[in-house]
């Protein structure tokens, strides 16, 4: 079973490509669990932005599909790490903002982590 | 489907041409617009905004060259609004005068009306159009010859040759210049079992800067880009020569105008910039969307370059239309980023351009005649 956590840093930036955030994926399971990397390589997959009204912030296009690592096995308690170096749109306005992680390997319910408010502005 | 009904007649041009009539002039012909609403229900309709012929009607000429018209007025804070509601039953009637230039002519022309905003009675998606209607036009009238006798009318189309030769030789050096900042989105959908997380909506904003020359008949898309991350002077160098050898000299525009016939060649021109940026990357260990590029990479970041450009990812579903799946061997570069763009791929340059020069563009390959 995996479990998902992000940070954010700073928490708020004049300038959104100066936000960064880290991710988080352990497996909080007995089992040994299989996690793909691609699907946490581009904050366009990997994160979900909403305004402080709860509208969804659209992110630019992922990238094309097709080349992908292998996937990491993650034993019990191991965890897989992801660095977003820079995950807000440069044209974000300033104003308030939420993200998560989102890890979504197959159509059911995605992992997801909690809510990380940050600020533009 | 609009809720609205709009049908369009050019009545003088029509009993012109019953009675067997010479066509006509332009600047003499009205467009009728009626707009219907047969629902049971009211519909905003904003008739202010609709007034202007630029705003509602599409004029193509022989050949179904469009015809661009000149533009509205500054618009008043009724003309922006959602307007009055039609109510069920009712109709409301346009009509378009002195619109359409002197000089058209000559040649069969049709006009239409196409409202693609709720307050012209449609949607982007789904506008209000009607039926094209043809008109003539007859040639436009000659010079007025000057009734002054020889040798003072010799002299005068001396003159007037000469005003023509600089007059052509000053349109030939013509550059237009304009700062291109556009929002895109795309929804895909439709992403086999395993890539469920490209499902979805992305959005960006396509900026450019345009630059049309007359005298290199080049048509030149500068993107300033400001780099942040770990990148060395060599791997920007890569990107930028990746990035101009696969958007330069593919495709041209190919403009009614009496210069550059054999079209204005589209050049990518890439500028790391520390200031004043159209875009902001971010270096790092590989592409992963537009903003973020790998360091070593000078095949993905291609792809990228074309969504600066407004143009749309093509693999798997988007906005409805199934492309398959990513990096096909024959796929386009928004496909295949190893691969070239094709014409649709600068779909943004064009109406930009076309809009800047008040003159259709259509794109094609380099190689082939306009």
């Amino acid at each position: 079973m995996l479990q998902a956590r992000l940070t954010v840093e700073p928490s708020r930036s004049a300038r959104p490509e100066e936000l960064r955030a880290e991710g988080t994926l352990t497996n909080v399971g007995d089992e040994p669990e299989e996690v793909r990397p691609a699907l946490l390589a581009s904050p366009s997959l990997a994160l979900e932005i909403t305004g402080r009204s709860g509208a969804p912030v659209p992110l630019p296009p992922p990238p094309v599909p097709g080349l992908e690592e292998a996937n990491i096995r993650l034993a019990a308690g191991e965890e897989h790490r992801v660095v977003f170096a820079s995950f807000a749109p440069a044209w974000l306005e300033p104003g308030g903002y939420r993200v998560r992680l989102r890890y979504r390997p197959s159509a059911q319910e995605p992992v997801v982590s909690d809510w990380v408010g940050f600020e533009v502005g | 489907m609009p809720e609205l009904a709009v049908t369009v007649a050019v009545p003088k041009a029509r009993e012109a041409a019953r009675a067997g009539r010479k066509p006509v002039p332009p600047e003499e012909l009205a467009v009728h617009v009626s707009i219907a609403n047969p629902s049971d229900r009211s519909v905003p309709f904003n008739v202010l905004q609709a007034q202007h012929p630029s705003l509602a009607l599409e004029v193509e000429g022989p050949s179904g060259m469009r015809v661009l018209l000149p533009p509205p007025s500054a618009p008043s804070e009724a003309e922006l609004g959602r307007g009055e509601p039609i109510e069920p039953g009712s109709s409301v009637t346009l009509e378009y005068r002195a619109f359409l230039d002197p000089a058209l002519g000559p040649g069969t022309f049709r006009a239409r009306y196409v409202g693609r905003v709720p307050a012209l009675g449609g949607t982007p998606d789904d506008p209000l159009v009607s039926d094209w209607v043809d008109f003539e036009v007859p040639p436009p009238p000659p010079w007025p010859k000057p009734w002054w006798p020889y040798p003072w009318r010799y002299a005068f189309d001396r003159l007037r040759r000469y005003i023509d030769i600089v007059l052509f030789w000053r349109k030939c050096r013509r550059v237009w210049e304009a700062e291109v900042d556009e929002a895109v989105s795309e929804t895909i959908t439709n992403a086999p079992p395993g890539s469920e997380a490209w499902n979805g909506t992305y959005g960006w904003r396509a900026r450019f800067h345009l630059r049309i020359e007359q005298s290199t008949c080049r048509v030149i898309v500068t993107v300033r880009i400001r780099v942040t991350g770990a990148v060395t002077p060599a791997q920007q160098t890569a990107w930028e020569t990746a990035i101009e050898g696969a958007w330069s000299n593919i495709f041209k525009l190919c403009a009614a105008s009496r210069c550059c016939g054999n079209g204005y060649a589209i050049v990518a021109d890439v500028q790391f910039v520390s200031s004043g940026e159209h875009q902001v990357v971010v270096a790092g260990a590989s592409t992963v969307n537009m903003g973020n590029w790998g360091a070593a990479d000078a095949v993905d970041v291609r792809h990228e370059f074309g969504h600066m450009l407004g143009a749309l990812d093509e693999y798997f579903t988007v906005n409805g239309t199934d492309f398959g799946p990513g990096r096909q061997a024959t796929g386009a570069i928004m496909n295949n980023p190893a691969n070239a763009p094709v014409a649709r791929h600068y779909e943004l340059v064009r109406t930009q351009s076309q809009a800047l020069m008040g003159a259709a563009c259509t794109t094609k390959a380099a190689a082939d005649p306009c």
